[in-house]
């Protein structure tokens, strides 16, 4: 069964249509590359899956569990005298749940953002232990417990004291996937995570990914990083215009792409692409 | 004619103005104890969603930011009784009160500054952690707010240090009226210049007090 299904979700900014009916579904363990050009979606489709933004219509159902429904609404016609108005129209809407269930059910969602957002006022410690105290009621003995063996996961146990302007951004980056991580996610999503870093600095975070494969994470990887992409992701769904172009395996996508949109992409990217060979060795 | 001058010793003068200097404290204490905590409600009203009132509380802050805090005082203090024929005001009430809303005013506005210089990302981290909100504002919010406030708020402190003064227009005898009263029935000039004297102690000490929190808050950047 798949872990995450979406179904046909829209989401406009007033008039303008940033998702333009989304589906796709993920299995457990798979890591999906989403890739595509700026403003072609990708961020707001990981918003709307994440909950940070609300789909206009469409369904989103994770662990089998429908979390984003969708009803149908009556929208009535303005009537005017003396015109013969129009019927009411009948829409179909995203029906999501109230405001304490979402939150709730949204922790089957991870994200990593692309900035960090790490909470300056807190140690690393402070950032991983937070909501595992506060959310889930975990005691403190138990949070601080999780909170090392995630860093340890990306091999920053020695940085449990430190302020998150210590870090480089790399670190950061690192701290704030063992934070989602500390939330046991469903699916750990990634909003371009290295778009923020230095090449140097990529690397050790497209390590840390690399290696939460291995480990049987399901991940979701909004990237501009193609060859990492290719390289590390199960799945590549080729976003543009709010559209799903391509959907498929990652190297044959990648390699010989089917639509001429896709082809045009990638050979621009790959051209000043960096490299990020050396992330699976 | 006996000579008036120095018929009043130093010791003397201190004693009177101490006298003078604890209205002065007790004014800007209870002003600092409630105009914080207050000035934290005008905020948030002010940013309210439900628009009636933050246009409310907009309207309010004009008014109070554009009249005096002098001629406040004199509002709180004669207008009840104008219009609705209470009499017997106490005095030192109506200056508090004066002051306490003058002053949650403005530390209001230093809060939505302080509140609107959080990066939305912040909240968005917290909202995908599972935080509600009243959690992601006390947590993670409110701290990074107070480190940024400090500065403009250390600024305001003083001011009302010195603002104090004001109380005088209704016959409190704070420390200036105290060393007025006795520049008027002694005919000596100096104990006037002598308030500087606790303005400035009072205000070398809150400097210190700032200095020191600032340097705790400093444990982190950001």
């Amino acid at each position: 069964m798949a872990i995450l299904e979406v179904d046909n979700i829209k989401k406009s900014f007033g008039d303008l249509e940033v998702l333009k009916g989304i589906t796709f579904s993920m299995e457990k363990g798979e890591v999906l590359a989403v890739i595509g050009s700026s403003g072609g979606g990708k961020t707001t489709l990981l918003r709307c899956l994440t909950f940070l933004e609300r789909s206009d219509s469409g369904r989103i159902t994770i662990d089998g569990e429908e979390i984003v429904g969708e009803g149908e609404f009556v929208v009535k016609s303005k009537k005017k005298k003396g015109e013969t108005s129009e019927p009411d129209k009948i829409v179909i809407k995203s029906v999501y749940p109230n405001d304490g269930e979402l939150r709730v059910k949204g922790l089957k969602m991870g994200l990593v953002f692309q900035d960090f957002n790490l909470f300056p006022e807190y140690s690393v410690l402070g950032n991983l232990t937070l909501a595992p105290i506060l959310v889930q009621k975990k005691s403190k003995e138990e949070a601080v417990a999780l909170a090392e063996e995630m860093l340890a996961k990306v091999g920053l146990g020695d940085k449990r004291d430190a302020y998150p302007y210590q870090l480089s951004g790399g670190q950061k980056q690192r701290v704030a996937i063992a934070r989602a991580l500390c939330m046991n996610p469903s699916i750990l999503c990634f909003d371009e995570p290295t778009s923020a870093l230095d090449p140097e600095l990529t690397l050790e975070v497209l390590k840390v990914i690399a290696s939460l494969k291995k480990q049987g994470v399901t991940m979701l990887i909004v990237t501009h990083e193609i060859e990492f992409a290719r390289e590390v992701a199960d799945t590549v769904i080729f976003l543009d215009k709010g559209v799903v172009l391509e959907h498929g395996d990652a190297k044959e996508l990648i390699d010989n792409p089917k639509t001429e949109r896709a082809r045009e992409f990638l050979n621009k990217i790959v051209s000043s692409g960096t490299d990020t060979d050396v992330v699976t060795e | 004619m006996t000579n008036i001058i120095a018929e009043i010793s130093f010791g003397e003068v201190t004693v009177e103005l101490l006298e003078g200097f604890l209205y002065t404290l007790a004014i800007f204490g209870i002003t600092l104890v409630l105009a914080l905590p207050l000035g934290m409600l005008f905020c948030f009203a002010s940013q309210s969603k439900f628009k009636p009132l933050a246009v409310v509380m907009r309207v309010f802050v004009w008014i109070i930011r554009g009249t005096p805090l002098m001629l406040q005082i004199v509002v709180v203090f004669y207008v009840p009784g104008l219009l609705l024929g209470i009499s017997g005001f106490n005095r030192f009430v109506a200056v508090c009160i004066a002051f306490v809303i003058n002053y949650a005013v403005y530390f209001s506005e230093i809060y939505r500054g302080g509140i609107e210089s959080i990066p939305v990302g912040q909240y968005e981290a917290c909202r995908v952690l599972g935080l509600t909100k009243a959690q992601t504002f006390i947590c993670v919010i409110l701290p990074q707010v107070i480190k940024r406030i400090m500065p403009p708020m250390s600024n305001e402190v003083m001011t009302l240090v010195k603002d104090t003064s004001l109380a005088n227009v209704i016959s409190i005898t704070e420390l200036i009226l105290a060393a007025k009263d006795i520049v008027n029935t002694q005919g000596i000039l100096y104990p006037l210049f002598y308030t500087a004297v606790f303005y400035l102690a009072m205000c070398g000490v809150l400097t210190l007090l700032f200095r020191f929190v600032e340097k705790k808050l400093g444990y982190y950047k950001g």
